[in-house]
């Protein structure tokens, strides 16, 4: 009898929706939460059935599923759309299952949860998204135009014999600062679409990407070269990831290019396997002015863009650290020389990766 | 040098790819400011243009559409994308691009393009 109070008690203290439902629709039972949230009263229920408290749409889907748990069968997970007797739309999820007396089902009870307020604050942030990818959209699309006239034009007066040669490195500053406006505008797109689209993950071949990488990189900068000194092998380590790996290395690269003073602008790149794990350990080692202690976490906060722009890096780094989480991967930045950070950075990435090794005895199986 | 078919929906656009195009030696043959003009161009230039400069975002017919009925009209014809829109990449290819260049582009990236094509 104690038992029996307890259970009652729970039934009519929680805030669930709970019923039962015989098999010609009607409610065999509901409790205080069910009532209070879609308005009836007792009286009310007996007259009811199942298609008044069900959205219209889903009333045939519900139907069959109640016709299910009287056949025996258990349901969790279940979403449908309960109606109130105004008419508002209460979202719900839950478990039904059978109920017996003896070995005879004879009723469906439902255990659901009211996920209205949920639903709606989905909605919302579905809505607030679409609405921000327009606009990012629609901004990157006409900035971007907008950069290609301005760069175009910089690049006719390069090109015109007449303009004067003391100008000349004034229309170069003003190409870079172009770029660069236009790499914010894309990885601001990026960061956007890394969110809200799923990428296909393929297999890149590590050395392959960096060498791909370097020569874009110092295409962009016509005043220097890049010596870029590498133990990349092609064929040896393969990493799972989508389109965006190579701007990784584009961000890490060119980072290097643009920091160093020297027209020959050195890069190391080591890669190595950290052994007992699935980690490939990637490091990017330059020669710039390197990071001081106290700005190496800030640099990949996307929490600190003022102080980024203090430091001109722009966004690259937070879309890598962003690209580098999806794959499972890391960063950090350490000083090239421990304990001396302006001999340069060295910038250590690890991402999990295949060997040649396992991709051959994959393709064994 | 090239005979260019300009196809982009921006009008100033135009004017600086002209520029460069001048400067690099080839020769604007036309001017379009969306797909369906571009393939009305297309049709009517002779002889036909060289190279076509084609951008995706555009009123009325995107380029990858258009670029699939200028080469169902002739699959000789060498088209070369210049968008900002970096996600039409695949449609881009897929309906007979030769090339596809990010917006902004330089010179340099343009003419090494129209180089490696115009030899094919």
């Amino acid at each position: 009898m104690e038992n029996l109070q307890l259970i009652l008690s729970l039934i009519e203290g929680t805030n669930d929706l709970i019923h039962s439902i015989e098999p010609d629709h009607s409610f065999e039972f509901v409790n205080r939460s069910w009532l209070e949230t879609l308005g009836y009263d007792d009286s009310d229920v007996s007259s009811l059935h199942l298609k008044d408290i069900i959205f219209p749409g889903d009333v045939k889907k519900h139907s069959d599923l109640i016709s299910t748990i009287l056949s025996g069968e258990y349901k969790t997970d279940v979403k449908t759309i309960f109606l109130t007797k105004d008419g508002d739309m209460i979202h719900v999820e839950g478990n039904l299952f059978p109920r017996r007396e003896g070995s005879e089902i004879i009723a469906a009870t439902g255990f659901f949860r009211n996920v209205t307020e949920r639903e709606e604050t989905n909605k919302q942030l579905r809505e607030s998204r679409v609405r921000a990818e327009f606009l990012v959209d629609l901004m990157v699309h006409d900035l971007t135009n907008i950069n290609q006239e301005i760069l175009s034009t910089f690049e006719v007066l390069l090109y015109n014999p007449s303009f004067p040669p003391q100008l000349e490195s004034f229309v170069q500053e003003g190409l870079e600062e172009v770029e660069r406006a236009s790499r914010l505008i894309m990885n601001v797109k990026k960061i956007i679409r890394l969110d809200a689209v799923s990428h296909e993950q393929v297999l890149w071949d590590i050395a392959e990407v960096i060498k791909e990488v370097a020569k874009t990189v110092e295409d962009r900068f016509s005043d220097k070269k890049l010596i870029l000194e590498t133990n990349a092998e092609t064929g040896k380590y393969h990493i799972v990831a989508d389109e965006f790996l190579s701007d990784v290395f584009y961000s890490l690269i060119h980072n290097s290019m643009k920091f160093d003073t020297l027209q020959e602008v050195e890069v190391e790149i080591e890669i190595e396997p950290v052994k007992h794990t699935p980690f490939l350990r990637i490091q990017v080692k330059d020669h710039g002015p390197g990071i001081p202690d106290e700005e190496k976490e800030l640099i990949f906060s996307k929490l600190s863009h003022r102080r980024e722009s203090i430091l001109g890096f722009g966004l690259g780094l937070t879309l890598v650290k962003k690209l580098l989480e999806n794959y499972g991967g890391y960063i950090n930045v350490q000083d090239r020389i421990e304990g001396d950070h302006t001999k340069g950075a060295n910038f250590v990435v690890l991402l999990r990766y295949r060997s040649r090794e396992d991709m051959d005895e994959e393709e064994k199986k | 040098m090239a005979k260019v078919l300009i196809v982009d929906d921006d009008i100033f656009l135009h004017k600086v790819l002209e520029r460069i195009l001048t400067i690099g030696g080839h020769q604007v043959g036309g001017h379009a400011y969306n797909g369906e003009e571009a393939l009305e161009q297309f049709v009517k230039m002779n002889p036909r243009p060289d190279i076509i400069l084609m951008d995706h975002r555009m009123p009325v017919m995107n380029g990858a559409t258009a670029t699939r009925e200028i080469v169902r009209i002739d699959p000789s014809a060498k088209i070369i994308f210049v968008s900002a829109d970096d996600s039409a990449y695949d449609e881009a290819i897929d309906s007979g691009a030769l090339d596809f260049l990010s917006k902004p582009i330089r010179a340099k990236n343009l003419f090494e393009s129209f180089e490696k094509y115009l030899k094919s």
